[in-house]
């Protein structure tokens, strides 16, 4: 294991309180948790991509900030008008 | 292969650190409004190391790209979705995003009326001590 994958270990441990926050509370701080798991994701898929130094996997981080950006505004929008 | 193993493992370190603290004040705080805040810390701070160490170790000039424009995609937008949310954290609690009647808000640019006083009682005395 490299300090690429070490690093991509510990940052899994920063999901836990995001788990945390999406399973109590209100439903705002519970989609701010959602936000804050899927940004820690996009991070973690760089780690690995970076650990096992494949190029074509850098592809999934980007695709990810992308789609965690439009899930995050559709989330919002349901969470301001109608849940 | 690395070049610069020691500044790559700090970098990360340092990351990951960031990443692990924000998290967990994400959790612990209690404001909502507060709590927006925290994933900024993380997109900000620990993707600009992480992005550093990635154009320090890699060579690969396609995968650089990547990385930087993945870290600052998550930069732009975060900002985006972070109103977004307040926004309709707002409106959910308040019923609009415009100020209530009972709501008092200091126009842009203006300081509290405590802060003026305040500031001008300062500047009599510095007038006084000189």
């Amino acid at each position: 294991m490299n300090v690429w994958l070490w690093a991509a270990l510990a940052l899994l441990a920063a999901m836990v309180p995001c788990l945390i926050a999406c399973t109590r509370g209100e439903l705002e701080d519970r989609l701010i948790g959602l936000e804050m798991a899927g940004v820690i994701v996009t991070f973690e898929l760089v780690l690995l991509a970076q650990g096992y130094q494949q190029s074509f996997l850098y592809d999934l981080p980007l695709m990810l900030a992308i789609l965690s950006f439009g899930g995050g505004m559709t989330f919002a929008r349901f969470v301001e008008r109608w849940l | 292969m690395t070049h610069h193993p020691l500044v790559t493992g700090m970098l990360l370190g340092l990351a990951v650190a960031i990443a692990l603290l924000s998290a967990a004040g994400m959790a612990v705080i209690r404001n909502t409004y507060q709590r927006l805040h925290f994933s900024a810390l993380v997109v900000s701070l620990s993707g600009g190391l992480i992005a550093v160490a990635v154009w320090i170790e890699q060579a690969d000039a396609q995968a650089r790209i990547k990385v930087i424009l993945t870290v600052g995609l998550l930069f732009v937008m975060n900002s985006i979705l972070t109103h977004a949310t307040a926004r309709a954290v707002r409106i959910r609690r308040t019923g609009s995003w415009d100020p209530q009647p009972d709501e008092h808000i200091e126009p842009l640019g203006q300081q509290p009326a405590a802060q003026r006083h305040s500031a001008g009682r300062r500047a009599r005395r510095r007038r006084r001590g000189k």
